[in-house]
């Protein structure tokens, strides 16, 4: 397929003309979230998904590679990329500032420079998640003024913090909203799984989700981090499941302050 | 009153005419796709910018049609909320194709049966005797109707696609509809059902749509408007 030249379109990351739907759908159960569908306009999308499925038709690796989708999240049962500079611009997008001031707008959290995106590829017959809520504290090298900062593993593990950096050149912020925009799910329908499935409580079965999120092309779901925002991948049985995954992070003493400290999430070592 | 307001029929319908009727809409597993009394669209770019839409939210309710025991409580639910139904759109419908002899067990035969012929029976018998019984001529007076949503699968036999049960459903749903046609016209109600080919596909899906606006809007009754769409 060729590639889409979108700054000929003119197209490069205006939000309102790349964004085909301006209707979002934003539902209060069982935790307040956001979806849509269509959301980007067909030219945008197109241009997505054959970034993203280049990178697919390289091979999924069962051991981290640059490049690659790779398994690359211990405990979870998917292949993962992490999207920074060095892939196709419309992928950028989920770590440009137009797209970091979308969220923190729509859920009302502080902005902060701090974003982190990347692609999951579930094949089919994954396993299915663990509950969790994504209200977790994770680590950046500090960013320099406004520019966006994304996670930098050698200097500063994003889970952690190890690294060379010093105690004044990294923070420790916390995941404020998280999107999950689905493409390269040609021939989803319901019956298939692979869906988002968010639920009311944390010992919810995950196979009875209170809400079901389809991984329809060109269809997001997205909501803010909080202590009660439970959700998790649910096995697919017929197809692939494909995404981008993108946060926003808080301050931390902002979701200390919103939702108390005893609430965030420690990663496990 | 839309049953199947999740499915890709009940959506569209909503989308479609979320402004032009005052929709109660009747879900199970998926959440309906529009506003509704709980949900509201609201603008990426400027999250609080008004949106026409949300003017014309939906009545959700969720609700396992399969079990009759929920009928009292759903129109109890519905007259707190309406003092009258104008029409019944029976778009709900378990779409399993498989082989008689190497399908489901007989569990997904019966809430298939369930589904796509007692409900919509038990529905329409709940709602005459909720709103409709009282007073006939206001109904026909309102043009008060209910549209069954059948399939062509329920008059023609499309061999080896394992339609057995779906369209043997179909068929008794159009056998209902000519029924209920008969024993609703004393009050004032009528009755008439859709039977498209696949839809999208074969069958437009605004095809669909216009046919039950159009038996909203005229006086037929005891009509299945077979919509064959492309040739085979």
């Amino acid at each position: 397929m060729a590639r889409v030249d979108l700054k000929s379109a003119g197209y490069m990351f205006d939000l309102p003309s790349i964004l085909a739907n301006r209707a979002w759908l934003r539902r209060p159960s069982p935790f307040p979230h956001v979806v849509a569908c269509n959301v980007f306009a067909p030219l945008f999308y197109e241009a997505l998904a054959t970034s993203l499925r280049r990178i697919l038709e390289a091979g999924l690796s069962e051991s981290p590679i640059a490049g690659r989708f790779s398994r690359n999240i211990p405990g979870y049962d998917a292949y993962g990329i992490g999207i920074n500079d060095s892939l196709d611009e419309p992928l950028t997008l989920f770590v440009s500032p137009v797209w970091r001031d979308l969220m923190v707008r729509l859920f009302a959290i502080p902005e902060t420079p701090y974003v982190f995106a990347g692609a999951h590829h579930h094949a089919v017959g994954s396993l299915s998640g663990f509950v969790h809520n994504d209200f977790n504290p994770v680590w950046f090298p500090r960013a320099n003024g406004s520019e966006l900062q994304i996670p930098q593993q050698e200097l500063c593990a994003y889970k952690t913090g190890a690294g060379p950096l010093s105690a004044s050149e990294k923070v420790e912020v916390v995941r404020g909203a998280v999107v999950i925009f689905y493409l390269l799910n040609d021939g989803w329908r319901p019956g298939d799984g692979g869906e988002t499935g968010l639920f009311d409580t944390r010992s919810a079965r995950v196979s009875e989700p209170q809400a079901r999120c389809g991984p329809e092309n060109n269809s997001l779901v997205a909501f803010e981090c909080t202590p009660e925002s439970y959700h998790t991948f649910l096995t697919n049985h017929r197809l692939p499941r494909t995404s981008i995954i993108m946060w926003v992070h808080r301050p931390l003493d902002d979701a200390v302050a919103k939702f108390g400290d005893k609430y965030l999430e420690r990663w496990k070592s | 009153m839309l049953t199947g307001a999740t499915g890709q029929l009940g959506s569209a319908f909503i989308e479609r005419y979320a402004s032009r009727y005052q929709i109660i809409a009747l879900h199970h597993r998926n959440e309906v796709a529009f506003a509704t009394q709980a949900n509201a669209f609201v603008d990426p770019l400027e999250p609080s910018r008004r949106i026409d839409a949300n003017d014309h939210a939906v009545y959700a309710i969720r609700t396992d049609l399969a079990d009759a025991t929920v009928v009292p409580g759903l129109i109890a639910q519905i007259r707190e909320r309406v003092e009258r139904v104008d029409l019944l759109i029976n778009a709900a419908a378990v779409r399993q194709w498989c082989p008689l002899l190497a399908g489901p067990g007989m569990d997904s035969v019966e809430r298939l049966f369930a589904i796509n012929v007692l409900a919509p029976l038990r529905l329409s018998v709940a709602l005459a005797d909720a709103f409709w019984r009282a007073d006939p001529n206001s109904n026909a007076d309102a043009n008060r109707s209910i549209v069954n949503i059948s399939s062509t699968a329920g008059l023609f036999v499309y061999p080896d696609l394992g339609q057995a049960w779906y369209a043997t459903s179909k068929a008794a749903l159009n056998h209902l509809t000519y029924h209920m046609a008969a024993e609703f016209w004393d009050l004032g109600i009528r009755v008439n059902a859709v039977a498209p080919n696949t839809f999208p596909g074969r069958t437009d899906l605004a095809d669909v749509l216009d046919a039950i606006v159009d038996f909203d809007a005229n006086t037929q009754t005891g009509t299945i408007l077979q919509l064959t769409g492309k040739s085979q």
